[in-house]
């Protein structure tokens, strides 16, 4: 009963401050998502989103996301928490509107570190590492932040229209992934991890290898054992994966590029174009739309969906895309699919939240938590019963990704900028922020540590010539992967053929296995070698 | 002579007071810390979120709150112990890592009894037994009866083996005499995602995830577990009525290190108190499944020293083994 009033008076409260009366029978979804219903939703959405303390916040968000974005380390997950004291006092709307945007405009901003100097400035950007910095060595880092911005700018909208039409039914979709098929979905997942190395194939699964080896450190979830902490209470948890992937990709690159003085002319001597050329934007748009579809896809499965998908958006591209061959040495479409994938993720995440108030990462848990605290139990009747807040926050989003792109493209020439400080100056402070971004994750200075020595291990993997790439992947899966596949077979009290038996997870494991018998069969692989080996 | 001896002996009553009464006033003379051992968004984080700040009005200096995650807590309360004790740095503690972790977990570096100085119960929580809604079961009695007469096959879902909800329907499990799949999960998200799809019969829960899918019909409330029937779900029958004797509650409060001054102790314990009670939040607590009951740090100290025993007990009671 009180809680059913608190819910009706924060209710009043949302439709109070918007100002906007709400429609008695709005968000009627279930219907066609076309019919004059869903129209004047965005109507009314846009009806709040534009209002001027709305669009004020909408900016301050994009805002504080893009240079959280930037700032190595430094993930929207700690600025979000440290941000949510301050929304206790704005409308709930107003108050999701400017998480929101600091959600998908750190999306957008962790792209520029991937590229400039080879640091993922968020997990979902590591995949847009292995392209984008080596277009920037090239002297097409300009090319290269805009391929970014704008994937991230198409992608954003798009998702958003999904979000918005058809988030009902795809949260339903979410609701069909048991165990079972998330340990499938993580199989084809793997599988597709050797496909992203562009070394020897053998190299790759040793590093896939390793990475799931890593993953076994910390807690089972099945008995609570601690698993190879040799008494370190922080590693109870696990290995943290910021520290290792900017250790391994961030401290490795700044170690190893100390080696060679004169590489330094090549990178600042050869800044080309700012823009892309013709012929750029030929060869985007499709990696674009395919990274869309795959983030929006993957976006609204809880777990690592944001990051699988900008992972697998690569791994598609590298597989049809005409210039397969150029990967890994600064292929356009090594960074336009990914950051598309990566950012209609983030937008498609938001679905299993407003529709069913499941979070589908950390960040849309502080989300909830935010909500909560307005009063507002996130769940399925909040869109038909607080359609301000529903189409608001959609309406918003459309504004924020425009708002985003008016911001992104200008600056891309000041970030060149940045590559002409030199090195002396810029690696030492990339080295502090990393540093101070880590160390905020969770106050801990164990996580600084990991950082360095990973960052030593990064610096063998490039002597080695190991990517690391497969690794991080199989170092996220794997945990996932071992609870799903634990969890299936308790509740299938050990029978391992519900794997087979159900049909997404049995079509997950067939496509992985097409997946590796690409990659195997005899004749592509001696194609393989021939292509990629040489450098 | 006589005379000088009592006269000293005022002089040293009236110094010693007046020294108290100057820390007192003294204190707080720099930023206090709250500790909170869990990450940003979770339940003792936001509520020590929302009094930092009045606290700080009153106190007239900053009060922060610090995350320390890892370890269920115990990265946090390990800190925590081992700060100085001058008040500038107490923490947030629940049921879960004071009295069932030392119990369930062998590598607890902090003696809860010992330990910490106990500053204020804050809230106090129950727990929800929830089941997905195509079930042959749409009560706790059914649900007793359907897994008595389907040994070991009910699959029943809680957050983390030989965490808090865990030990709470083991105990249900031993006082209702029936046998049941359990399935350990990492967090209320992944389970309710699973009840609702169908993987899982039933869960036990806090009130706060599963509660909008109730209203919606979604999944189906079995039984609250506190001791008396919650204000949110008036007709419902608790999980006592059904297993007399049986009840589930946790609780959150604030600790300290051990060894506090009193003075400091009763100071925060007021302040903590008087921010929880004062109705912003209150009414954001209670919309959290919360109650709010602001208690003195000698009945805190008593809870725990209570429930520590309580879990002590049920832990061997079901054989469970410390990891």
């Amino acid at each position: 009963m009180r809680r059913e009033r608190d819910f009706q008076s924060s209710a009043l409260q949302a439709g109070k401050v918007t100002a906007i009366p709400a429609p008695s029978q709005a968000a009627g979804l279930k219907e066609n998502a076309l019919d004059p219903q869903f129209l004047h939703n965005l109507a009314l959405g846009f009806g709040i989103a534009f209002q001027w303390w709305n669009l004020f916040y909408c900016l301050i968000g994009v805002l504080l996301g893009t240079l959280i974005g930037v700032l190595p380390g430094i993930g929207s997950v700690a600025a979000i928490a440290m941000l949510l004291p301050v929304t206790f006092g704005l409308s709930p709307i107003t108050a999701m509107i400017m998480l929101a945007g600091i959600y998908y405009g750190a999306q957008y901003g962790g792209s520029t570190t991937s590229i400039l100097v080879n640091i993922p400035g968020e997990a979902t950007s590591v995949a847009t590492c292995l392209d984008g910095y080596q277009m920037a060595r090239q002297g097409r880092a300009g090319p290269a932040l805009a391929a970014a911005a704008i994937g991230s700018f198409f992608a954003g909208c798009v998702a958003t229209v999904a979000v918005a039409m058809f988030a009902p039914p795809l949260a339903e979709v979410a609701l069909k992934f048991g165990p079972s098929e998330y340990f499938s979905l993580m199989v084809f997942g793997l599988a597709g991890a050797t496909v992203l190395a562009h070394g020897s194939l053998l190299k790759a699964i040793a590093m896939v290898l390793l990475g799931l080896l890593l993953g076994t450190i910390g807690t089972d979830a099945n008995s609570g054992v601690q698993r190879f902490s040799y008494g370190i209470m922080e590693l109870a948890d696990g290995i943290g994966f910021i520290g290792l992937a900017m250790g391994l990709f961030g401290i490795a690159e700044i170690v190893s590029s100390l080696e060679l003085k004169g590489s330094r002319e090549v990178f600042t001597s050869k800044i080309g174009r700012l823009m892309p050329s013709r012929e750029d934007f030929l060869r985007m748009w499709k990696p674009i739309l395919r990274g869309t579809a795959f983030g929006t896809g993957l976006g609204i499965l809880p777990g690592g969906g944001a990051m699988l998908a900008s992972f697998g958006a690569y791994a598609l591209e590298k597989k049809v895309s005409r210039y397969g061959h150029e990967f890994g040495k600064g292929a356009i479409e090594g960074v336009a699919a990914p950051e598309s994938a990566n950012n209609a993720a983030a937008q498609a995440s938001f679905i299993p939240m407003l529709t069913l108030g499941i979070p589908s990462n950390v960040v849309m848990a502080l989300m909830i938590g935010a909500l909560m605290i307005q009063g507002i139990a996130p769940g399925p009747q909040v869109m038909n019963e607080m359609p301000n807040l529903f189409w608001g926050l959609i309406a918003s989003m459309w504004i924020g990704n425009l708002m985003l792109i008016v911001l992104n493209l200008p600056m891309i020439g000041m970030w060149i900028k940045l590559l002409t400080v030199p090195y002396r100056f810029l690696y030492p402070s990339i080295l502090v922020f990393m540093a101070i971004g880590i160390y905020s994750m969770s106050n801990s200075p164990f996580d600084v540590l990991i950082m360095a020595i990973f960052g030593i291990i990064g610096v063998i993997f490039v002597k080695l010539e190991c990517e690391p790439a497969p690794l991080i992947l199989g170092l996220v899966l794997g945990p996932m992967m071992e609870e799903n596949l634990r969890r299936a077979l308790m509740i299938s009290q050990g029978d391992p053929t519900v794997l087979f038996t159900k049909p997404i997870s049995a079509a997950f494991l067939i496509a992985a296995l097409i997946l590796l018998g690409i990659v195997l069969a005899p004749a592509i692989r001696r194609k393989r070698e021939e292509v990629f080996v040489e450098d | 002579m006589k005379m000088k001896t009592v006269v000293c002996l005022v002089a040293a009553v009236a110094v010693l007071a007046m020294a108290a009464g100057v820390q007192a006033q003294a204190y707080p003379t720099k930023p206090i810390k709250i500790l909170v051992p869990f990450p940003p968004g979770n339940t003792v984080d936001i509520m020590s979120r929302l009094i930092a700040p009045k606290m700080s009005e009153r106190l007239g200096q900053p009060v922060i709150v610090e995350n320390r995650p890892g370890a269920s807590g115990m990265l946090g309360l390990d800190l925590l112990v081992k700060s100085p004790p001058d008040g500038y740095t107490f923490g947030a503690g629940q049921g879960g890592n004071l009295c069932v972790l030392p119990h369930t977990s062998k590598n607890v570096p902090y003696d809860a009894l010992k330990d910490f100085s106990p500053i204020a119960l804050s809230t106090t929580n129950f727990l929800v037994i929830v089941a997905n809604n195509s079930q042959p079961f749409k009560t706790l009695p059914e649900m007793i009866a359907y897994a008595k007469a389907n040994p070991g096959k009910l699959t029943v879902a809680t957050n983390g083996e030989g965490g808090f909800p865990h030990l709470g329907f083991e105990d249900l499990r031993l006082m209702a005499g029936f046998k049941y799949n359990y399935i350990p999960y990492k967090g209320s998200a992944q389970i309710l995602t699973d009840l609702i799809g169908g993987q899982i019969q039933v869960a036990m829960d806090g009130v706060m995830a599963p509660s909008p899918h109730i209203k919606s019909g979604r999944i189906i409330l079995l039984a609250p577990t506190g001791k008396s029937r919650p204000a949110l779900w008036p007709d419902k029958p608790t999980a006592g009525e059904t297993v007399p004797g049986y009840s589930s509650a946790g609780w959150f409060g604030f600790i300290g290190p051990a060894g506090m001054p009193k003075e400091i102790v009763g100071k925060l314990n007021e302040e903590i108190n008087r921010a929880m009670k004062s109705p912003d939040v209150a009414d954001k607590m209670v919309a959290g499944g919360m109650a709010v009951v602001a208690e003195s740090p000698k009945y805190f100290e008593e809870v725990i020293k209570r429930d520590h025993a309580k879990y002590g007990k049920l832990v061997r009671d079901i054989g469970f083994k410390p990891q």
